[in-house]
């Protein structure tokens, strides 16, 4: 069982992710945009960080960046993507694949889900 | 003096670069009662054999009939017209005509003749269709790429929560269960679509672009193709082109459109026939094409089939996004992308590319990112 911190400005896609860890026994943590990640995550042992890219107040890569910065033990990063582009038009699947540890394009199914944050654990935190 | 005149205008009229026509107004038929070389060495035809005739002759199955309805109107009235039609040459290719009509009257303000200006503008509305095909495609990569993180996103539960509510139902939920498949499925289904849009928007050839075999292209395409045909279907290879040349551009998107061609090819043979790959280099021009035995394009639509969405193909089978593609493709290569219909032997689709040496430099064609 592992902590889950899930970030999506979307409550719906947070909920149904979350759910499906839920399902395999995690616990999970939920947060609106990159901002509210850090909140939560600091001071907290979180295995493994999912996060949209493209959020308001703060966005994937700015939240990743900070996540590596931070000190002790960084968590894992899946980020999720529906593609789109930022506002400097880079396309956020390819910002996402540079920035983090895996990538999985919305929308993806619970098995999808699964078997990627298996992998991931699987290699353990850093 | 007059006769000299007449003469000399004569001549002018045969050394226009122009194909000039004049038309007996009195007859209903308008027949042509005079020609011009111009005319004689573009259309294929003799004056001998055309004049007494109609100009229809010049039109066939792909000409606008709306076009010929609006000639015929302002031949009625007496009205000059300017219009671009469908025309074939003898030999039955067919040519882009601008073809300009006025009337010619007598003192007394009769018409009794008319003039006809015709010029081949079939180059010109290739560039002009080019730049709008270009043109849609990046708008529409732009949209694709505008609504996709949104729409994405609200796909999410619909693809991701079914599973988990299909193992929290009780065992006799059949119905149930069926409908939760119905929900995951169409997601899916929207999702594919969604990704094949999506492809427009994601494109960066330019950082791709590199020389290449297209031999390597046709390979990779049949490898794809084959388990496509079946029993029914024969996939053939035709091929002149030596291995070892070099096109300039993205292979991949060389392989995708070749197999774009392929998918439809064999879409068009249910019954099954004959798919021919051919590989073949003339003067510096690599021509790769996909042959098909089924019933050629329709001619209805013959001209909209590049258009992105355009599909004949019933709903959840076709999008009308392979042609498109493949046509975006091929001009970010500097290439072309043609058709041939044969009535007696199915669509054959060209993708003509220049050759690139490696030695020389790489030519630039234009890239357009969205
Ligand atoms: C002088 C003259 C030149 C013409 N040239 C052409 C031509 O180049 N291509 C064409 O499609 N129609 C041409 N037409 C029009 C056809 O001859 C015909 O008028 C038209 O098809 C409409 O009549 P219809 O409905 O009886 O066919 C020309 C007509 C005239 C009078
Ligand atoms: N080889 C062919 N024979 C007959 N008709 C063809 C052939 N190739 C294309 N067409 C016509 O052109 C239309 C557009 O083709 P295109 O590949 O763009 O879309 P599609 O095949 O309908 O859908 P998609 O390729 O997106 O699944 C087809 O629906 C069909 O009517
Ligand atoms: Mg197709």
């Amino acid at each position: 069982m592992a902590c889950i911190l899930v970030v999506d400005d979307i409550p719906g896609v947070r909920k149904s992710i979350a759910a499906g860890l839920k399902r395999l026994g995690h616990e999970v943590l939920e947060a609106g945009n990159g901002r509210e990640a850090l909140d939560l995550a600091t001071g907290r042992a979180t295995d493994l960080v999912i996060t949209d890219m493209l959020m308001p107040e703060m966005d994937g890569v700015d939240l990743i960046d900070l996540l590596n910065e931070a000190p002790g033990k960084t968590p894992r990063i899946l980020a999720m993507s529906g593609g789109g582009t930022f506002v400097t038009s880079q396309d956020a699947l390819t910002v996402a694949r540079q920035n983090a540890d895996a990538v999985l394009e919305k929308p993806f199914d619970t098995v999808e889900l699964c078997d990627a944050v298996q992998s991931l654990l699987e290699k353990g935190a850093t | 003096m007059f006769r000299s005149a007449a003469h000399i205008w004569m001549q002018a009229l045969d050394a226009a670069q122009v194909n000039i026509t004049i038309a007996d107004a009195a007859h209903p038929e308008r027949p042509l009662t005079y020609v011009n070389r111009s005319f004689c060495e573009t259309t294929g035809y003799a004056a001998e054999d055309v004049i007494g005739r109609s100009c229809r002759f010049l039109q066939g199955p792909g000409t606008c009939a709306e076009t010929i309805a609006q000639i015929r109107q302002s031949l009625n009235e007496d009205q000059a017209i300017d219009v671009e039609i469908l025309n074939y040459r003898r030999d039955g290719s067919e040519f882009w005509n601008a073809l300009s009509l006025s009337p010619i009257r007598d003192e007394t303000g009769r018409v009794t003749a008319i003039v006809g200006f015709q010029v081949d503008v079939t180059e010109r509305r290739r560039l002009d269709e080019d730049r709008l095909h270009s043109a849609k495609m990046e708008a529409l990569g732009r949209f694709s790429s505008g609504i996709a993180h949104e729409v994405n996103s609200m796909l999410q539960p619909i693809v991701s929560l079914p599973s988990l509510v299909k193992t929290a139902l009780p065992e006799d939920k059949a119905e149930e269960r069926e409908w939760l498949d119905l929900i995951e499925e169409h997601g899916k289904t929207a999702r594919a679509l969604l990704r094949k849009l999506l492809q427009y928007g994601r494109r960066n050839p330019a950082a791709e672009a590199a020389l290449f075999d297209p031999c390597k292209a046709l390979d990779a395409a049949a490898v794809h193709l084959r388990p496509a045909c079946g029993d029914l279907i024969n996939l053939v290879r035709n091929q002149t082109l030596a291995t070892g040349k070099t096109v300039y551009g993205d292979l991949q998107s060389l392989v995708q459109s070749i197999i774009a061609l392929g998918e439809n090819a064999i879409d068009a043979m249910p019954q099954g026939g004959t798919l021919t790959l051919a590989a073949h280099l003339t003067d510096g021009t690599v021509s790769l094409s996909v042959q098909d035995t089924g019933p050629g394009v329709d001619t209805r639509y013959r001209h909209r089939i590049f258009e992105p969405f355009f599909t004949s193909k019933p709903i959840g089978l076709g999008t009308g996004l392979g042609l498109a593609l493949a046509q975006s493709h091929i001009t970010s290569m500097g290439g072309t992308i043609s058709l041939k219909n044969h009535a007696a032997n199915g669509a054959c689709f060209t993708i003509n590319l220049p050759l690139a040496e490696p030695d020389t430099a790489a030519p630039s064609p234009q890239f357009y990112t969205a």
